[in-house]
């Protein structure tokens, strides 16, 4: 145990045997079961619902801290309620019973006779769902861009707030950086929007603010790790943070000074001399501005005239050649109809995929043996090669053995394994009869039978 | 009919859309015809120099053979009718008339990228104020390439969808040297406010739109086509 408090506390890095964990966990439980038994359908569909239930249990909290008096029963908690809270249709007396019914049941408050009590699983809890709700609404408020930095933020205080406690709060740096860089790509596509609205220079400001005060927070938090002996896997997520910070700060920078230089331009009297060297250099650094410099590409000039500061400017954006169809006539919408309800494909040809065809036979099952049989010696015959001797025994009707094999083989011994090989499934097959015989037959040969009584023997085919 | 067109006249502020109404005042039917045959001048099919129709097509539809006069009053009539969205150019390096159509700031955006934009500005700024006959590869090239990844293929890509539109041409040199010129289209494709805009945050000072357009002599660009 003593270990475990040095490190990092972390419900992912802690033995999965511990009895503290489970009971973390049963904690969580407890809230999913208040969460069940709340999530009737009437809640899903109404929102508000929801906050009437934070309220009221918001209510009891603040007794459990002394801050109002004790909390008889369910009724004083309805009182209350409608003192407390503008709500144009409060949750009724039964409503607000069976939501500390509930609380009851999953041991967040606990009832006596004559008091509601808060007990310390309901405060944690309602801690953790105030911070969340609050968290959540704070998130809204924001617009799109806004939303994502905000988030980065949070993520930022999150890992301030818990890693200096020893307790993780998760992958918090790369959280981050994720959203920072989502501001980002957010920030980019909207950007020809912002510089065309006349009133955005306070939202650029804004943004501006926010990548500022992100890149300072983002930078303390990696420094505190650039001590950490492990930081291989950090240095990485060091430098994408960096670099998308960068981006940002440059772009926010960029957006805003091309947003002034433009307001400046506004504001200076008229002037007659046009130089053309400030033309020409304007124009080759128009063709890719640097990010945080205040010259606007020709997107973004056109974004500008969308404001429409002089008269008549959003409407002269440009102008294209242009060009209509000509209407069609009848003849060509007769050929593309006919050419839309008759149109094959040229392809190659196709290539026919022979279906086998399978019939149906009907055998006694008498004869089935016979079929299996016949089936296992093509089986055989596809293996062994029995042909030659086949036709030797239907020329000879009867022959010696050795005279079979060497006349349908040859005499060497290889040879000899072969044919052997053959007769002995022509034998198993009952297609030759193997009968003892005494007078044979020797021939030349480069092998031995190693009982020469084998020799002694005919083949003849069976009918 | 007419009751109907009343009330929509009351109802609308702007009514610049009638004036193609006015259409009908200034030009014949003749006229008007020839006017929309140069609108479906084409097929829908996009090449480089198929935009629009010959001077001797449309002279035909007028029904008269080279009469300067009348042709270029034709112009500029259409042009006094329907010149908040269209604009009928006579380019007459090809000899064709083109009808050009009016695309407001928010849409232009996307119609052309900033990069092609860029070397379209540079090229009218080298030929229109400078005089220069064409504008060589090498001169975008200086101008543009250098601090930048991939510079002259980015600089290519433009060039290409450029010509693509028709806004500039090869210009046969004798030198094996790539060079590029403007056509009427490329001339006319940018906007008095957008020069405006663009010569005054050069400057980081206002000016006023006469000098402006005296600056890129536009003043006697439509005398040149006879439209004054």
């Amino acid at each position: 145990m003593e270990e475990m408090d040095q490190s990092v506390i972390s419900i992912f890095k802690t033995a999965q045997h511990q009895p503290e964990l489970t009971r973390a966990m049963r904690d969580i439980i407890s809230l999913a079961g208040v969460m069940k038994d709340l999530s009737t359908e009437a809640v899903f569909d109404s929102p508000l619902e929801m906050l009437r239930f934070l309220r009221i249990i918001e209510l009891i909290h603040e007794e459990s801290f002394g801050l109002t008096e004790q909390i008889d029963d369910a009724e004083t908690l309805y009182y209350r309620y409608v003192a407390r809270y503008e709500d144009i249709e409060p949750p009724t007396k039964e409503r607000v019973n069976q939501i500390v019914t509930i609380l009851v049941k999953n041991n967040w408050v606990s009832k006596q006779t004559h008091q509601i009590k808060m007990m310390s699983v309901g405060k944690r809890m309602m801690d953790a769902l105030t911070r969340l709700a609050n968290d959540s609404l704070a998130y809204y408020l924001e617009d799109e861009i806004g939303r994502s930095l905000f988030q980065a933020r949070r993520d930022a205080e999150i890992s301030e707030a818990y890693d200096d406690k020893g307790i993780s709060g998760g992958n918090r740096i790369a959280s981050m950086i994720r959203n920072v860089k989502d501001a980002i790509e957010k920030l980019r596509e909207r950007e020809l929007e912002l510089l065309a609205d006349r009133n955005a220079f306070p939202q650029l400001e804004l943004i501006h603010t926010l990548m500022e005060d992100l890149a300072e927070k983002l930078d303390e938090r990696l420094k505190q790790f650039e001590t950490i002996e492990d930081s291989l896997v950090l240095s990485n997520l060091m430098q994408t943070g960096t670099g998308a910070l960068n981006e940002g700060t440059s772009l926010s920078v960029g957006m805003i000074n091309k947003y002034l230089q433009f307001m400046n331009v506004q504001q200076t009297p008229l002037q007659t001399a046009i130089s053309p060297e400030k033309v020409r250099l304007f124009i080759t650094k128009m063709f890719n501005p640097p990010p945080e410099s205040e010259i606007p590409n020709a997107h973004q000039l056109f974004s500008f005239m969308d404001q429409g500061q002089y008269d008549g400017e959003q409407l002269d954006g440009i102008w294209m050649p242009v060009k209509y169809a000509s209407p069609l006539s009848f003849a060509e919408i007769e050929k593309g109809i006919d050419f839309l309800e008759n149109y094959e494909p040229a392809v190659a040809d196709i290539e026919e995929v022979i279906q086998p065809e399978f019939y149906e036979e009907n055998i006694e099952a008498d004869s089935l043996e016979d079929l299996m049989d016949e089936a296992s010696w093509l089986l055989t015959k596809a293996s062994i090669d029995t042909e030659k001797i086949e036709r030797y025994l239907e020329q000879k009707k009867e022959a010696d053995i050795e005279e079979t094999i060497i006349e349908t083989g040859s005499a060497s011994w290889s040879d000899a394994i072969r044919q052997l090989l053959g007769v002995a499934a022509l034998e198993a097959n009952k297609k030759v009869q193997v009968q003892p015989k005494q007078q044979v037959k020797e021939y030349d040969k480069e092998w031995e039978w190693i009982q020469d009584d084998d020799r002694k023997s005919s083949i003849r085919r069976r009918t | 009919m007419t009751t109907e067109n009343q009330a929509y006249e009351e109802e609308h502020d702007d009514l610049s859309l009638n004036s193609l109404q006015t259409l009908r005042s200034v030009l014949t039917t003749r006229e008007e015809q020839a006017f929309m045959s140069i609108l479906f001048s084409s097929s829908a099919t996009i090449r480089a120099n198929n935009f629009g129709l010959p001077r001797k097509e449309v002279e035909k539809l007028l029904g008269v053979s080279r009469e300067d006069n009348y042709f270029h009053s034709f112009l500029s009539r259409v042009n006094q009718a329907v010149g908040r969205y269209y604009r009928l150019i006579y380019d007459e390096g090809r000899d064709q008339v083109v009808v050009m159509l009016r695309v407001p700031a928010r849409s232009a955006r996307h119609t052309l990228s900033s990069e092609a934009l860029a070397v379209l500005l540079f090229m009218f700024y080298q030929q229109e104020v400078l005089k220069h006959e064409y504008t060589l590869l090498t001169q975008l090239l200086e101008a543009f390439g250098h601090e930048v990844m991939k510079g002259s293929r980015r600089i290519q890509l433009a060039i290409d969808t450029l010509r693509k539109i028709g806004a500039l041409e090869n210009q046969q040199l004798s030198d094996k040297e790539d060079a590029y010129r403007l056509t009427a289209i490329g001339v006319h494709m940018f906007s008095d406010s957008f020069l405006r805009r663009m010569v005054e945050f050069s400057h980081s000072n206002q000016l006023s739109k006469e000098d402006v357009m005296k600056f890129f002599n536009r003043y006697n660009l439509y005398e040149r086509e006879g439209l004054l």
